[in-house]
């Protein structure tokens, strides 16, 4: 390395570390944001608008809607399939079962899958019903 | 021991650098009246979504212009995700978690604390403006922590 | 060409035997590759999370099934097996060069070997069948396969059984030379070790006497509040375990690799010993945010915590001082301009002062996380792994790459393969973290929390754009500087072993000099290791019992859960 590059670099190196580090910290930019009230119920959307928002929000850490597996099954093609459950049966996936799955996840688990999902009674009838809506959309 | 004149200036330096940094938390804690989190009593995680006061998460006025949320921390959410109270309102935050370790962090705010499952977590802010602040989880807490967040609204 | 020259370049046998043994060496051989390995491959993972930020990702986190998985991967691999692998190796062999002798049991220098590659397979294996995506704190009660407490208790094993063996061959190596001072280089060999056994207690009993039963079953509950306590008594004082070896590299060969001399003997022993007694009592200022802790508490390990400050402020200047001397030696004149004269032509050398240079900023950054009430506007947000990639993924790794820069060559008798690579490496590196933590630092300064998958987040703040981008390509420069450092490597082993007397003796290690204020001008008292050491364990006891007195009973009611 000839003297010019290390030079160089060093000048670099001295440039991030002063101008970039000084200017770390924020400045005078402490008053709150405005308050979004279109935030969370996704708004005034269709019953399936609000199931995908929740979806989004609350389900897409564990279940996928590109068929992929997550902790929890995907929701991709799963309404109306037949699944196995661990304790060997076999359940239609109908309205009733995906409230159920909801609500009280751990009445039934899938087979292969730990019983892990925390419940979600807390939210509303319509937010269940977008809920479903979402997963019926679902091919 | 030999120690060299330009060593003791700049272990003598060392020292008043510590100290003067010292001072200044002293300042922000007396003086500010800034504190860290503290013990505020414990509860047996298996049955916090039972017991009193975690088995109604909500906010609560307590006084005239004070305010109590209690707050619920699950896997990968709080109950409640959004907390609305008016400008100017002192509010108390009692958390606890019900499954995991998780943790808030308020954006603007000094409210920033663990939620450990079998420990209650006690903060206190006071909201002068109105606006929207952020609120998330700052512990790992599985595969769905990024998810884990919800808002003090400010009106 | 002169005949005593022609002599030099003659093919010349170099045996093993000597302090070197055949046994021991493989060892340390052993270790290193143990280390490097994982830092091949915990770095690479860390390519993943830094591309996630904006939103790349590539399917889907290499081999891994989540974020998390891939960050625990990253974590233990790079904070656990990188560090304890290279320490385990580098202290062994400076404290075989130390003592001028062998080290005392060759059977425990190889257990010390097999027990971190089981430790290391152990643990990887329950990471790679994601069977412990806890991340490298697992918080209790998150429960991984009890393999994973398994391969994690063996981890410190391994560094026991270093430790047992430095203080047998320092017993005796006092047999023979009674009355002599400690050599330097054994020293801080010593000390460094005797921290670091004092410190793994509180992990130990966690993981031996907690998770492992816990996750057996035999235990049902466990205390969350409790092990993050057992956990972080441990967990600051393993950042000077980290560092430490640095230090080792940075007192005893970066002067003579500078062509320079260290000042002073005993201010160099007065440094390991604070940093022996001062380690561990600070553990508190990891938790000044839990709960279940006492807040006076949190305040006396708030001031323990600036004391461990000073040693490396010393350092600061005592390493500034060698190597300013070095610089001047070389024909630097001026105020700055023994900094241009120092060797900027040796990777070994460059790489480890910009990991100085690199030191300030993480050192400063760790004071701004231990105080207190500013610590709550950073407490696990990104602005902490930003720090700590200043500090262990920068201190101590690229000291520890330009370690092996001539530890390598000098152990494979294979000079280094192309020095500009190697040069180019060190620079990416330095350049990439800085970038890198301006970006997570910003990041946390606006509410953004750590350890979290951000480019799928629910939740966004409008400052957080830029500091994403900048994380993202600091981490791509850092990976580019990762691959640049593995072709280096091995082109290394590639290499022809050299075998005549002048090439031979350009291998040699750095060996250092009597410093300027030798050992004859130190207080004697440093020596007395025995009684450092029950100092240090009084101490310890101080800070933690109360402490302990003020938590108990444990609440041992938490079941464990997998939540990945």
């Amino acid at each position: 390395m000839s003297r010019r590059v290390i030079g160089g670099l060093l000048a670099v190196f001295a440039v991030i570390l002063i101008f970039g580090y000084s200017s770390t910290i924020p400045l005078g930019d402490d008053d709150p944001r405005p308050v979004d009230e279109s935030a969370g119920t996704g708004g005034d959307g269709s019953l399936e608008e609000v199931g995908e928002s929740i979806y989004e929000q609350q389900c897409s850490g564990c279940h996928t809607i590109d068929g992929s597996e997550g902790v929890g099954p995907s929701l991709a093609g799963l309404y109306g399939s037949d699944v196995s459950m661990e304790d060997g049966s076999t359940v239609e996936v109908d309205e009733d079962h995906l409230v159920e799955s909801i609500t009280d996840p751990n009445a039934q688990t899938r087979e292969g899958f730990p019983s892990v999902m925390p419940s979600f009674s807390n939210l509303s009838d319509d937010e269940i019903a977008g809920l479903v809506a979402f997963i019926q959309s679902l091919e | 021991m030999v120690i060299d004149r330009y060593e003791k200036i700049f272990m003598l330096l060392g020292v008043v650098i510590l100290v003067v940094g010292l001072i200044a938390i002293a300042v922000s804690v007396f003086h500010y009246g800034l504190h860290v989190s503290r013990p505020a009593g414990r509860i047996d995680p298996v049955q916090a979504r039972n017991t009193a006061p975690f088995d109604e998460p909500g906010v609560y006025e307590t006084d005239d212009g004070e305010y109590e949320a209690v707050v619920l921390a699950e896997t990968w959410r709080f109950l409640p995700d959004e907390i609305r109270v008016p400008a100017g309102s002192e509010v108390t935050f009692r958390m606890t978690s019900a499954d995991v370790v998780h943790g808030i962090m308020i954006e603007k705010t000094a409210v920033n604390t663990m939620i450990i499952p079998g420990q209650i977590s006690e903060v206190t802010h006071t909201f002068e403006q109105p606006g929207e602040y952020l609120f998330v989880c700052h512990e790992y807490c599985g595969t769905g922590h990024h998810l884990m967040s919800g808002r003090v609204v400010v009106e | 060409m002169s005949s005593i020259a022609a002599a030099a370049d003659q093919p010349i046998e170099r045996s093993d035997v000597g302090i070197e043994t055949a046994g021991q060496m493989w060892s340390v051989k052993g270790q290193l590759i143990i280390s490097l390995a994982s830092l091949a491959f915990g770095g690479f993972i860390g390519l993943f999370q830094a591309l996630e930020r904006i939103d790349v990702t590539l399917p889907p986190f290499g081999p891994f099934e989540n974020y998390y998985q891939g960050l625990t991967f990253h974590g233990v691999l790079l904070a656990f097996v990188f560090t304890f692998g290279f320490a385990n190796s580098f202290v062994s062999w400076t404290t075989i060069r130390g003592f001028n002798r062998p080290l005392a049991s060759t059977m425990v220098a190889q257990g010390s070997f097999w027990v971190l590659l089981v430790g290391t397979v152990l643990g990887g294996a329950t990471m790679l069948f994601n069977e412990a995506s806890v991340l490298y704190t697992f918080y209790s009660p998150m429960q991984a396969h009890s393999l994973f407490y398994l391969g994690a208790a063996l981890l410190v094993v391994s560094t026991w059984l270093v430790l047992l063996n430095i203080v047998l061959t320092y017993r005796a190596w006092r047999r023979e030379n009674p009355t002599d001072p400690i050599p330097l280089l054994g020293f801080v060999s010593i000390t460094t070790y005797i921290m670091w056994g004092i410190a793994s207690t509180g992990v130990a009993v966690l993981v031996v006497g907690i998770l492992l039963p816990w996750s057996l079953g035999i235990l049902e509950y466990t205390d969350p509040q409790l092990g993050r306590t057992l956990f972080w008594f441990s967990g600051h004082a393993i950042v000077y375990f980290w560092l430490l070896p640095a230090y080792i590299s940075w007192y005893m060969m970066i002067p003579k690799q500078v062509g320079g001399r260290l000042y002073s003997d005993g201010l160099t022993r007065f440094v390991f010993i604070l940093f022996l007694l001062f380690s561990i009592p600070t553990g508190l200022h990891h938790q000044f945010t839990d709960p279940g802790i006492h807040e006076n508490m949190k305040v006396i390990h708030l001031l323990l915590t600036f004391v461990i400050f000073y040693p490396s402020l010393i350092t600061a200047f005592s390493i500034m001082a060698a190597l300013e001397n070095g610089g001047r030696r070389a024909g630097g004149k001026g105020l700055f301009g023994w900094i241009l004269a120092l060797p900027w032509n040796n990777p070994s050398v460059v790489a480890q002062l910009l990991a100085m240079l690199v030191f300030t900023l993480g050192g400063v950054t760790g004071l701004v996380n231990a105080s207190l009430t500013v610590n709550m506007v950073v407490h696990n947000t990104a602005f902490i792994p930003g720090h700590f990639h200043l500090t262990v993924g920068t201190a101590a790794a690229l000291t520890f790459i330009g370690v092996t820069y001539w530890f390598v060559p000098y152990l494979t008798k294979k000079p280094l393969f192309s020095v500009k690579l190697a040069l180019w490496q060190a620079w990416l590196w330095a350049i990439g973290v800085l970038i890198f933590s301006r970006g997570q630092m910003s990041g946390g300064l606006e509410t953004q929390p750590r350890r979290t998958m951000l480019g799928e987040a629910s939740y966004s703040l409008p400052g957080w754009d830029l500091a994403n981008w900048l994380t993202a390509a600091g981490g791509v420069i850092m990976t580019v500087s990762g691959l640049l450092f593995f072709i280096v490597m091995i082109g290394t082993l590639l290499n022809k072993r050299v075998d005549t007397a002048r090439e031979l003796d350009a291998l040699e290690p750095p060996m250092p000099e009597a410093p300027v204020h030798d050992h004859r001008k130190s207080w004697k008292a440093f020596d007395r290791l025995g009684i450092w050491t029950i100092i240090a364990i009084v101490l310890v006891l101080a800070a933690y019992i109360p402490v302990l007195m003020m938590y108990l009973p444990a609440d041992f009611s938490s079941p464990g859960i997998r939540v990945w």
